[in-house]
């Protein structure tokens, strides 16, 4: 059983580190077991197909800080109870390949075992997440295109 | 309101009543200075929406209730914190319009204030959503 206290310190830690892409701190607060998802229709493809196990998630997690970096983030919400969080935070989203820039909203729950994150459950604006990630590959196409 | 049994036999009887389109008991839990927002980019999602006072948010209710129907209701993760309360759910939604049926999942922020939601702030799958 973790601590209240504990928990809310995981929570804000791993929020603010997915904002700073602070890999060293993500790799910490999650189990070897532990399963992340955001939730959406299958046909989200690779963006709600959910992941199980420490390697995968932090790979989806390298991926998305390297492609969709954040900043001016900010926890808006954060409600504990047991061994379960729920958090909304906001951040500003820019397509590293783009010039995209908006702010979004993403709301999580978690349940954390010993200390460490064994489920987490996303949900994002998948509307806009597609939007921006479709802009980003696009940008990425063109400029391989050049180099060419 | 902040006994936790309290508010979770609120909330239970909100989303009964939101299920149902019960109108009646939605307009009893909303405060006057209620607001009910649908988290996202009104740029790329055109259910983003923000409805503000008992009648606003009345207003949107009674256009879901008319435009959606709900099945197969299942409240998946209730976190209560003071007088907040986070729920994680999932239904099956049938559109009227389009006869269009989808399971999907959804999450709700409440704040809860003399026996009343003032803010309920929901999230949901905006590209599933149109």
């Amino acid at each position: 059983m973790t601590a209240r206290r504990e928990i809310e310190v995981l929570v804000r830690g791993l929020c603010a580190a997915r904002a700073a892409g602070d890999m060293d701190t993500l790799r910490q607060g999650y189990a070897g077991n532990a399963t992340f998802r955001i939730a959406g229709s299958p046909a989200g493809g690779a963006l709600t197909a959910p992941l199980t196990g420490h390697a995968e998630i932090m790979a989806r997690f390298e991926s998305n800080i390297a492609s969709l970096p954040l900043g001016d983030f900010a926890i808006v919400d954060l409600l504990v109870e047991g061994n379960q969080a729920a958090v909304r935070w906001r951040a500003t989203v820019r397509g590293a390949n783009s010039k995209v820039e908006s702010t979004t909203e993403i709301a999580q729950f978690l349940e954390v075992e010993d200390g460490k994150v064994v489920t987490l459950v996303e949900f994002l604006d998948t509307a806009f997440a597609a939007n921006v990630l479709d802009k980003a590959h696009a940008t990425q196409a063109a400029k391989t295109e050049e180099l060419s | 309101m902040t006994d936790r049994g309290e508010i979770e036999g609120f909330v239970k009887k909100l989303y009964a009543a939101r299920v149902d389109g019960d109108m009646d008991a939605l307009s009893g839990a909303f405060a006057e200075n209620a607001k009910f927002q649908i988290a996202g980019s009104p740029e790329v999602s055109m259910l983003a929406t923000l409805a503000e006072g008992h009648d606003g948010v009345m207003s949107l209710m009674q256009t879901i209730a008319d435009s959606l129907a709900f099945e197969d209701f299942a409240m998946l993760d209730l976190v209560i914190d003071g007088n907040k309360a986070a729920v994680r759910w999932r239904a099956t939604v049938h559109q009227v319009a389009s006869g269009q049926t989808f399971t999907t999942e959804l999450a709700d922020f409440i704040v809860i204030e003399d026996g009343k939601v003032v803010s309920f702030i929901e999230f949901l799958d905006t590209a599933l959503a149109g």
